[in-house]
């Protein structure tokens, strides 16, 4: 699904600052139209007690805006929930581009975060320099493992990667389960179904922040990057962040600069041009969700090496899941992830703020992205209201259907 | 041709907005109550309050804010000395009229806010991630008193507690070996609701054997369990009481299929007493034509969707933690300068725990059956029962 | 036709601009009422764009049209049906798994109450089928037809709305020669009941042969209205391309070298697992042009498939020089020196969605120069791409822009540029020229006739008997999965091609005998 414009091997400058005006336009309307859609929501649904309905409607935005942008900490808080998001979301795309619709990056996730914080807190007394990459590969390869069976059985036996990634969601959920509800790797002092705590060294540091509470964090000391106490830089933005900019950079690379990333692309455009051309459909499905199933597990291991220290059973909620809305959104084009996932991160940290301010649901906030994603995939109906029109070879191409 | 679709289309699109409309209109504001929560509250107003009302609030679900019952019922126990405390309410994933203890908290502060005079506010988590930002917002802003719902929230809540030992917060349904002193747990003595809900099962069973499918085997289950048990014993000291455990408060499958193996013994009296798990067990139970009882909240509002869903008339109680309660007392003490990290355990003496009316079961639970039940909490309350679990 | 009846339609001075291209320039014709009026020309000459005017899917930036006399806007595609024309588009537009009767029906159901009324739309479509000699069975599943009949289909639903001009956008390039001549028949029964039809083609001898006159155009201009009995395929050629154009390609005599393609009782199954090629031996040389003819879906694509690795060998074996590949994967067998210019042009050569430029290395992206390690050296794309767009005469405003957006002849000449560019011992063409303009199939002859001098051992698999005959050394006619005979080229007449063609084989060789025994 979704192959679009493709950057070419090697475009001009000119060209290529047209088709990234091209690309993203589509999508900045949709989100132009789905906010104004949300304000129509909040003028009429608008609590009586809270000032006129276009009060309402000014302090619901200006608060989604300042709880996402409006303070140091806020502005954190975003691009922590983001840092998921751009791992999931990349994932999703990598298989996009080989044609396959990875639905199974929330299971992918939950068995990276399995397999880091295992890594993390079962093994004692190795450096940082060591403890935490091996975190980080255990989560990567663990959950591109899961990743890759759905792919090979694709490749084999034309089981529809729809099919058993979702499947596959929910063997990792009840693996999950098992493991830290009622199995080993429970925390048996806890009254949390939780894992106990990563050691300090498998941490990703946080990048600013005081010295926390060891008794918080079952007798580990993990320690920023750089320790203040001024409270105003209290702030949980970490390490994995920039990994997941890292991983922007090398996904974009392997993409449109290397024989993989080419045979991957061809594979998605067109199989049997692939085919043709001499490479093999078993092995690109097979690597490129083995790849996609990776970067959902770093998302996975992010959350759990960099946030929560340690991994509960309720974990995620819907990271994998959003982050097929968040490649729709970015069109599949790996750079324009990043800001697809600080939008919806946003969102998300905005939308408490809102509801403080104003008493409307955060519920309106699911809508917006729920219309942002509609607008996205059925984008005619943003080029019919701003009487846009289709570049020749543009559009989307979604799913080549199933089987086959 | 293209037109029309794109205009059908657009159609298709106001449906979400216009279903929006009616739900951000509940869940936002105090006095237009419209919607889902207000026929659950009604109708279940207009079920029999318990007898034993104190000068609490009637039932939990029935104390919606536009009940102008309800509002009338404060009898001014505290003046409003609290008069500009502000009180925020951050909930477990859910909304503040699902019915849940969510519900019911954000109900005890609209309590707080008529009766003490405190300003209130809340956020709605919708993901468990949610609950630290959330937490810090109001901790980080201008809140006096933090209330979260939830023991999925304590992590986060000590977390936040001990960054703000300035500010004063509460749990509802936890309670830590060691809190700041600033933390407060709020807790309740399941073995005490679950005993009268006993003792109602024993009462109405015909087959002379009842049944309770537990959650994680964990102490608050386990007395809710041997609550129960010893309730219907202490009625009727030859009923047989299956009991089960299963390892997951969320598989409503595994719950349905414990349900039926207990109907297969004999059991025509379910209490489901593990979440989404028990839940999962009544549902079964109430459409095969057994009696069964909710758990926690008034199952009636939730499970069985307000009376709407197939067996709703199978349901003859819930043991109720009273959320409200908890949460009312919470600020009172705040107010009246009685604050400690202390853990409130609510019991029937405190109004902390009670039963739910019998709705449209009010049949089966004669007004005899409704006056042994309330002489049990009665005793309960003033100590003259102990339910004899630890 | 009468000069005081008005023309069945009249087109004046239609001008279309798109960005950048003049498609249509003041372009004026008439449709006389029971004419058949052909349009030629290469690909982008303008065509289809008159077309979807014709057919309300673009408004025309001037001009007016005149349906029986009368000025007429045609808005979209039902104002065009309510004037009574009617479109049988390259494409069908056809629901496979609703019958033919349903097809016709749709969008215009007779209806009693609110039900359908199958049996009244059944008794007219069958009126229509009788009346019009169009054969077709209302109760079939469309899915289950074959192509030529699933054009009737499109015919009579246009028929059934009472289509009186009907527009035939390149009706013959699908379907095979018996297939073709029934649709002349159908055409010609049309226009004797009084219907107009606009008939699109690429092949002279087509339009030569069923064409009441033919309006040329070049570049979104008419160049010129010939009547067919004044005109030769050549003197039509001339005005399509504007030079002179050789249809039959000069090529001397072939020199013969080692063999180079092998294959011997070759068995392969066809999608639907039934035998495709049944025992199919043969060989190419290094320096020779082997051909083969025989009517589509006889087991040439399964066999060039397998050829090339795509489809798996039940049986027998296929060597490559000197080596083995019978079981070998595509990679290999492209590493060997085998060039391959696939029949589905859009479907399997070429990645639509990509730049000429990444098309232009889709075989050797992977080889230095393109690549160094797993990185991919976008400077010697870039560059690789200038060359062999010059070279090729690939006509694209910038090397960036996809392959999607040009002309079919230009996208065969990137498939053609693209295996020719590396050093190659066998060319497997099939279908090279199909549905591309003369020029384009000029060129691409000529280069095909280049590498067989150059010593490269060619196979070309072609449904056009006039391609075959110009191009090959040797010609192997394949019917049924079987070669039934390989002659050389000077023996092969169009007679004797036609009737191993058609599956016939002991006439020619009894016929030989008699003439021995009597010679």
């Amino acid at each position: 699904m979704a192959v679009q414009v493709d950057v070419p091997l090697a475009p001009t400058r000119r060209h290529r600052a047209a088709a990234l005006f091209r690309a993203a336009l589509v999508p900045a309307l949709a989100i132009l139209t789905a906010l104004v859609i949300g304000a129509i929501i909040i003028w009429f649904s608008a609590p009586s007690n809270r000032g006129t309905r276009l009060e309402v409607v000014v302090a619901a935005y200006r608060g989604l805006f300042a709880g996402a942008f409006g303070s140091r900490v806020a502005i954190a808080n975003t691009l922590v929930e983001a840092t998921p998001y751009i791992l999931a979301g990349l994932a999703v795309t990598v298989a996009f581009k080989c044609g396959l619709f990875n639905i199974g990056a929330e299971g992918q996730l939950f068995m990276g975060a399995l397999a880091s914080t295992t890594v993390g807190f079962t093994i004692t007394g190795l450096p940082a320099i060591i403890h935490l990459p091996l975190a980080l590969i255990a989560g990567a390869v663990a959950a591109g493992l899961w990743g890759a069976i759905p792919g090979y059985l694709r490749a084999r036996t034309g089981a529809h990667e729809v099919i058993t990634t979702i499947m596959f969601n929910f063997i990792a959920f009840r693996l999950v389960d098992y493991f830290i509800v009622s199995g080993p790797l429970r925390d048996r002092r806890a009254s949390l179904p939780r894992t106990p705590f990563i050691q300090a060294n498998a941490q990703l540091p946080r990048f600013v922040g005081p010295l926390e509470p060891a008794n918080l964090t079952g007798g580990q000391e993990y320690r920023p990057l750089i320790v203040t106490t001024d409270p105003g830089w209290n702030i949980r933005l970490h390490l994995g962040f920039l990994i997941a900019l890292l991983a922007v950079w090398i996904i974009w690379w392997l993409l449109n600069r290397t024989t993989t990333g080419f045979e991957i692309r061809t594979v998605g455009a067109n199989p049997e041009a692939a085919r043709y051309a001499g490479m093999s459909i078993t092995k690109n499905f097979v690597l490129t969700m083995a790849l996609s199933g990776a970067l959902a597990g770093l998302a996975g291991a992010g959350q759990a090496l960099g946030l929560e220290r340690n991994m509960k059973s309720l974990f995620s909620s819907g990271y994998g899941f959003d982050s097929i809305a968040i490649a729709l959104l970015a069109r599949s084009n790996p750079i324009a992830i990043i800001p697809a996932a600080i939008f919806w991160g946003a969102l998300n940290t905005g939308k408490g703020e809102m509801q403080a301010l104003t008493g409307i649901s955060s519920d309106l906030i699911r809508i917006i992205q729920a219309l942002v994603i509609m607008f996205v995939a059925a984008d005619q109906i943003v080029r019919w209201i701003f009487r846009i029109r289709q570049a020749h070879g543009e559009q989307m191409v979604f799913s080549r259907g199933w089987g086959k | 041709m293209r037109k029309l679709l794109t205009g059908m289309l657009m159609l298709v699109l106001l449906l979400p907005i216009l279903a929006a409309c009616g739900a951000s209109g509940t869940g936002g504001d105090t006095t237009g109550t419209t919607g889902s929560s207000a026929a659950g509250a009604s109708t279940a107003a207009s079920g029999l309050p318990t007898p034993a009302e104190t000068e609490a609030p009637s039932t939990a679900a029935s104390t919606a804010a536009s009940s102008p019952a309800a509002a009338a019922s404060g009898s001014a126990a505290t003046s409003a000395s609290g008069s500009g405390l502000r009180v925020a309410l951050v909930t477990d994933v859910g909304k503040v009229n699902d019915g849940t203890f969510n519900q019911f908290a954000y109900e005890g502060l609209q309590r707080a806010e008529r009766e003490l005079g405190v300003t209130i506010n809340y956020v709605e988590s919708q993901q468990p991630t949610d609950f630290e930002t959330n937490l810090e917002r109001f901790a980080a802003g201008d809140a006096d008193i933090i209330i979260g719902v939830g023991f999925l929230m304590g992590d986060a809540m000590q977390k936040v507690a001990t960054a703000h030992p300035d500010k004063k917060f509460a749990i509802v349904d936890f309670a830590y070996d060691a809190a700041p002193p600033n933390l407060k747990g709020l807790v309740f003595a399941e073995d005490q609701a679950a005993y009268m809900v006993g003792t109602m099962a024993a009462l109405v069973s015909q087959s002379n054997t009842i049944g309770v499918v537990g959650g994680v085997q964990i102490p608050p289950v386990e007395k809710f369990v041997k609550g129960y048990e010893a309730g219907a014993k202490a009625q009727n000291p030859d009923i047989r009481v299956l009991s089960v455990y299963i390892p997951s408060f969320t598989d409503p499958a595994a719950g349905a299929e414990a349900a039926r193996s207990q109907i297969a013994e004999g059991a025509d009296v379910i209490f489901g007493a593990g979440g989404p798990t028990g839940s999962g067990g009544i549902e079964v139970a109430a459409r095969e034509g057994k009696f069964v009882i909710g758990v926690d909240q008034d199952e009636y509002a939730t499970t069985f969707k307000g009376g709407s869903a197939e067996g709703a008339d199978k349901l003859i109680t819930s043991a109720l933690k009273r959320v409200d309660n908890a949460v009312f007392t919470a600020v009172q003490d705040a107010i009246n300068g009685n604050f400690t990290n202390e853990v409130y355990v609510g019991t029937a003496e405190n109004g902390g725990v009670d039963y739910a009316p019998a709705h449209d079961a009010d049949e089966v639970v004669t007004a005899e059956i409704k006056a042994k039940v309330d002489e049990v909490k009665q005793g309960l309350a003033n100590g003259t029962i102990k339910t004899g679990v630890e | 036709m009468s000069a005081q009846q008005p023309p069945a339609l009249e087109v004046r001075n239609i001008t279309k601009r798109f960005p950048g291209v003049l498609a249509n320039d003041g372009i004026s014709f008439t449709l006389e009422k029971g004419e058949i009026h052909a349009f030629l020309g290469e690909n982008g000459a303008g065509k289809s764009t008159l077309m979807n005017i014709l057919y309300g899917l673009y408004a025309p930036d001037e001009g007016e049209i005149l349906i029986n006399g009368r000025p007429v806007t045609i808005r979209n595609s039902a104002d065009a049906i309510a004037l009574g024309l009617g479109m049988v588009h390259q494409e069908y537009a056809l629901v496979d798994t609703l019958t033919v009767a349903e097809n016709i029906m749709l969008g215009t159901e007779i209806v009693s109450g609110p039900l359908l009324d199958e049996r009244r739309a059944n008794q007219r479509i069958s009126q229509l089928s009788r009346e019009y000699g169009l054969q077709v069975p209302p109760d079939a599943l469309v899915q289950d037809l074959p192509v030529g009949v699933q054009q009737r289909v499109e015919i009579l639903k246009a028929l059934y709305r009472n289509a009186e001009i009907l527009i035939l956008d390149e009706p013959t390039a699908v379907l095979t020669p018996q297939e073709a001549e029934d649709l002349f028949r159908v055409m010609r029964s049309l226009v004797a009941r009084g219907k107009s039809i606009i008939f699109i083609s690429h092949k002279l001898k087509e339009v030569l042969s069923i064409a009441d006159r033919i309006t040329v155009l070049r570049r979104g201009r008419v160049v010129g209205t010939a009547l067919p009995h004044e005109s030769t395929d050549r003197t039509l050629a001339v005005m399509m391309v504007g030079r002179s154009v050789v249809l039959t390609v000069d090529k001397d005599e072939s020199q013969p070298g080692e063999v180079v393609l092998d294959v011997s009782n070759l068995v392969v199954l066809d999608d639907r697992q039934q035998v495709a090629v049944d025992g199919v031996s043969l060989q190419v040389r290094a320096g020779e042009v082997l051909g083969i003819a025989g009517v589509q879906g006889n087991g040439q694509t399964e066999l060039v498939d397998a050829i090339n690795g795509l489809r798996p060998v039940v049986d027998g074996r296929v060597c490559i020089a000197e080596q083995e590949t019978t079981t070998a994967a595509p990679r290999h067998i492209s590493e060997l020196g085998v060039a391959y210019i696939p029949e589905d042009r859009k479907g399997t050569g070429l990645v639509l969605a990509y730049p000429i430029a990444d098309n232009l290395v889709l075989s050797t992206y992977y080889r230095s120069p393109f690549a160094r390690g797993m990185r991919i050296l976008a400077n010697t794309i870039e560059e690789q791409a200038r060359k062999l767009v010059k070279e090729f005469d690939i006509r694209t405003p910038s090397i960036w822009t996809t392959a999607g957006s040009l002309s079919g002849g230009n996208q065969q000449k990137i498939i053609v540029a693209r295996e020719f560019s590396r050093p190659i011992k066998l060319l497997v063409a099939s279908q090279p020229t199909r549905g591309i303009d003369v020029g384009s199939i000029e060129f691409i002859h000529r280069s095909i006739i280049q590498q067989r001098d150059d010593g490269v051992a060619v196979l070309v698999v072609s449904a056009e008997l006039d391609e075959v005959l110009a191009l090959s050394d040797r010609i192997a006619v394949m019917y049924k999965g079987k070669i039934l005979a390989v002659l050389p080229q000077p023996e092969a007449t169009r007679e004797r091609l036609g009737l191993l063609m058609a599956g016939i084989t002991d006439e020619h060789p009894s016929e030989e005998k008699v003439n021995g025994s009597t010679g």
